[in-house]
């Protein structure tokens, strides 16, 4: 049996806040400890002062979760909250794990977070997977979850997000029991009895033609087809009538973002800031020689990926009921379709229902279903739905 | 350069270590201030700079659109913002796919005829390498998808290796699981004996009473029930163990399906069923054991009657198909699900029925049948069209060939040997079990005596010079084989030997005979198998002449 519990919190003071999550928790469950917490909350908040809080009131240091650029539930969603999800279940277990000085070597901190989980050895419980929240302004995104893959010999579905900080890409966190950290990779193990669902999707298509990378480092893409990448977009916001300002190009690239070329698919990146030499810096790592396009959108093909992903994950359940939800989607998103972010909400609210769900706007999210190797994405909506 | 042609800068060109260098000679050597060479992407069919140039140009619009112009072959010229504010006139001739894109001065119309003869030849090289380049991107980022892959398969390999492991742990947690069954169903049957013996006892009691006989009836029929699910459990670890050795004999079928029948009918009297016997008009032999086999049609007609509501019918058939005798056993009972089928011949696998329908049982007895019915080279299936439709139960075992006389039963021993009172030392540790039985053997009119140890056992039987030792194996100091073998010595073989024990696999027989034991009977021992062995014992104390008669004892 598993019971859950999805809350969103308004209130600005943070030990305040964690305390009232963690009585409402406790009230929600009959006075029972939760086994688990999932905690998303905005960069305003004081984020130890709340973890102790929440961790003291609800009984249970068994949370995992990260700073966020926007929080929301299946009720309502904003800037400047806290939203959780509560899980007591006999049908499940829970570790958490952390991997530190990710910067560094990120494959030494996927392999502390793995060396804490329980399913890699023997277990009663089959379906195996972990809620992965990284610090994106450390890097590597794409490398941890990699290293993740390798750590667990792909027996591992992986859902999360990168960290935000409210848009401000300054400092992120995420947490671990009752630490907040940056520089970090945690995870909530989840092992489980009934298979978790987890769906993936973006509603992204090339907008023009490709272009060679004749120069990137990492996630600073120099040029496409030999001329610098700013000149590129700015040539390209020319053509298609819209305005880019180098001093605030975010507006631009909130639409207009990057997919390099993958086979029969897209991989995207999110343009994030413009550098003096005219280098785009993205949010992932885009490699040299590789094919990009600009990639467009509209909002109803926001939507329709949500409902995709929501449809994909609720498939994922093999017929059992689905207990609440896990929703992960770019910060991008958010500040792109504006207040038409709620229709995606709701669409994904209107498929769940009556389950509930929390989640937040992350700095790219991560998506690895078992037979993948990568699964770090950008501007993609992420579900994952628990049974019931 | 002084003493480098013009012709060797260009073919210098060709080389992408020396290609800036040569470039920047050359613009030189033509006049120009900056001479950059371009080549069209294979996939994109965009100008891109040639390998060995900067790969990022940094020119204004002007510039942009210049570059964009030279896809198409020819030559012209236009002022482009290279760097950006910086105007300069740029002249490109385009060969194939090549552009030579000269910036700033006026080139040298001799040293350009000499550049421009080599320029179709230099397109092809440059296009060659440009594409070379693309290869060898795509190689490299195949590559890292192979290691990626290596890497994952490697990982997989270490978590197969973990699997194996694991899979070597779970078999002996099987095995230690298959000997704690064996263990637990020894231990369960050991008292049982001297429940058998007790209840004889009682019913052999002077004027018992209807109400006495009535709740003796109901423990013989519980303790028949108990002794058969005991006796399947330690089967099914036997089997699961491969320690059960099928004694072939030539049989026919429908004697045993009758004696199956006859021996199911106690349950199927008191649960009111009938039972039809359909058997073909010729004859079924088969090579098969007569107990193993006997125990799967019981097992499936008390399989049957339990899952049957009362006043059921029950029907059995057999019939010959080609090479094979097959059995089918129908019932008009509560059905078997479709998810359950599958799972119905699995261990501890039991049709979810409610507590008052419950007729007992561990899910163990179809678990045997499936494994008895395997190691006599046949097969057994289960079909059902659901809940309260009835259940079939098909065997399928080999004929024998040819149809042949069966092998002799034992030659009834002469009646008059029970008749005779004999000598008799039972040993068992169990002081219970010893005691009941040296009871019910002096209720059958014989002098027993009993012994509780070895060494008390050579004791008696030195004194006492038995016909008939009911010897148990797991005696303390040294066990019943040994006993067995020193009271061989003292004896000789005028004593009739009976291993009684709990253990009853072929190595344990084989084992008792090597001792010097004259027959294995495994426990609990029934009052009717007393009859049988005192029958024996006393065929060979009449042989012997050695034993004096001993008088009749009467119960106290």
């Amino acid at each position: 049996m598993t019971e859950t519990f999805t809350s969103l919190s308004l209130e600005t003071d943070s030990a305040r806040a964690g305390m009232e999550l963690g009585l409402a928790i406790r009230k929600a469950l009959n006075g029972a400890a939760p086994d688990a917490i999932v905690l998303f909350a905005s960069a305003r908040h004081d984020h130890t002062k709340l973890l102790e809080a929440l961790a003291e009131e609800s009984g249970t240091r068994v949370i995992v979760g990260s700073s966020s650029a926007g929080e929301f539930s299946h009720e309502s969603s904003g800037e400047g909250q806290v939203s959780a999800l509560a899980i007591r279940s006999s049908d499940m277990a829970f570790r958490v794990g952390v991997g530190r000085d990710l910067g560094r070597d990120p494959e030494a901190a996927a392999k502390a977070v793995a060396a804490s989980f329980a399913g890699l050895d023997k277990s009663s419980l089959p379906y195996r997977a972990a809620l992965v929240m990284t610090d994106a302004l450390a890097g590597h995104a794409d490398a941890v979850v990699e290293k993740l893959t390798l750590a667990t010999r792909g027996n591992y579905t992986f859902f999360g997000g990168g960290a935000g900080d409210d848009g401000r890409f300054q400092k992120t966190h995420v947490f671990a029991g009752t630490e907040a950290v940056t520089n970090a990779v945690v995870a909530l193990e989840i092992l489980s009895l009934q298979p978790l669902g987890v769906g993936v999707s973006h509603g992204w298509i090339p907008a023009g033609d490709g272009m060679r990378v004749t120069e990137a480092q990492g996630s600073r893409l120099v040029s496409l087809n030999g001329v610098p990448a700013f000149d590129v977009m700015a040539d390209f916001a020319a053509a298609s009538g819209q305005k880019l300002d180098r001093k605030d190009p975010l507006p631009f690239f909130l639409h207009n973002i990057l997919g390099i070329q993958a086979g029969d698919h897209y991989r995207l990146r999110v343009p994030l800031a413009v550098e003096e030499d005219g280098a785009i810096i993205c949010a992932a790592d885009v490699p040299s020689g590789s094919i990009v396009h600009v990639m467009k959108t509209t909002q109803e093909s926001a939507v329709l990926a949500a409902e995709q992903a929501t449809r994909a994950a609720l498939a994922g359940l093999n017929g059992q009921r689905a207990g609440a939800a896990l929703v992960f989607d770019c910060v991008a998103t958010r500040l792109r379709m504006g207040r038409a972010f709620g229709n995606e909400l709701q669409a994904c609210a209107d498929l769940l229902a009556p389950a509930g769900f929390v989640g937040c706007n992350t700095y790219g999210q991560i998506a690895r279903a078992e037979g993948q190797f990568g699964g770090f994405h950008n501007c993609t909506a992420v579900v994952c739905v628990l049974p019931g | 350069m002084p003493g480098v042609t013009t012709l060797e800068l260009v073919v210098a060109l060709g080389s992408v270590s020396e290609r800036e260098s040569a470039a920047r000679q050359l613009a030189d050597r033509l006049g120009v201030e900056r001479l950059i060479l371009m080549i069209r992407d294979p996939q994109l069919h965009a100008m891109i700079p040639a390998p060995g140039f900067p790969q990022t140009l940094r020119g204004g619009p002007e510039w942009r659109h210049f570059v964009a112009r030279c896809t198409s072959p020819g030559r012209f010229e236009q002022v482009v913002d290279i760097p950006p504010g910086s105007p300069a006139l740029a002249r490109a001739v385009i060969s194939g796919a090549l552009a030579l894109v000269m910036i700033g001065g006026d080139p040298l119309p001799a040293e350009l005829a000499v550049v421009e003869s080599l320029l179709p030849l230099l397109s092809v090289a440059l296009l060659a390498e440009q594409e070379a380049v693309l290869a060898r991107g795509a190689a490299a980022d195949a590559q890292r998808a192979a290691g990626r892959s290596h890497a994952l398969a490697d990982s997989l390999e270490a978590a197969r290796a973990e699997a194996s492991k694991l899979n070597v742990e779970l078999r002996e947690e099987h095995r230690r699981k298959d000997d704690f069954l064996a263990m637990l169903a020894h231990e369960l049957r050991n008292p049982l004996s001297p429940l058998v013996t007790s209840i004889e006892l009682l019913r052999r009691q002077r004027d018992p009473t209807p109400a006495m006989v009535h709740q003796l009836d109901i423990m013989s029929r519980q303790l028949r029930q108990l002794t058969r699910l005991v006796e399947d459990l330690l089967d099914v670890s036997r089997v699961s163990r491969g320690r059960i050795e099928l004694r072939r004999l030539r049989l026919l079928l429908g004697e045993m399906l009758t004696d199956a029948i006859e021996s199911a009918r106690p349950l199927l009297d008191a649960r009111g069923h009938s039972v039809v016997l359909h058997l073909p008009p010729d004859v079924l032999p088969l090579d098969a054991d007569n107990v193993r086999l006997t125990q799967v049609f019981s097992n499936l007609i008390h399989n049957a009657a339990k899952y049957t509501d009362p006043s059921g019918r029950l029907e059995v058939s057999a019939a010959r198909e080609g090479a094979d005798a097959v059995v089918k056993f129908r019932d008009n009972g509560i059905g078997i699900t479709e998810e359950m089928l599958p799972r119905v011949f699995d261990l501890f696998s039991q049709a979810p029925v409610s507590l008052a329908r419950a007729q007992g049982g561990l899910g163990v007895g179809l678990t045997l049948v499936r494994a008895l019915v395997e190691l006599h080279g046949g097969s057994v299936t289960a079909e059902s069209e659901g809940l309260g439709r009835g259940s079939t139960f098909t065997v399928r075992l080999p004929l024998a060939e040819g149809i042949t006389a069966r092998i002799a039963e034992m030659p009834p021993a002469r009646m008059d040997a029970t008749d005779r009172a004999m000598r008799v030392l039972i040993v068992d540790d169990n002081h219970d079990a010893a005691d009941s039985l040296g009871d019910i053997w002096r209720l059958m009119g014989h002098h027993a005596e009993v012994a509780y140890s070895s060494i008390q056992a050579l004791q008696v039987a030195a004194d006492l010079e038995p016909d008939l030792v009911l010897l148990d194996i797991g005696l303390p100091e040294f066990d019943g084989y040994e006993v067995a073998r020193r009271m061989r010595r003292i004896l000789g073989h005028h004593a009739r030997l009976v291993a009684l024990t709990g253990y009853g696999s072929d190595e344990d027989r084989r084992r008792s005979r090597e001792a010097g034991f004259d027959e294995h009977v495994v426990k609990p021992a029934s009052p009717e198998s007393f009859a049988g062995i005192a029958q024996r014992a006393g065929a060979r104390a009449l042989a012997s002449h050695s034993a004096a008669p001993v008088p009749p004892r009467t119960p106290d």
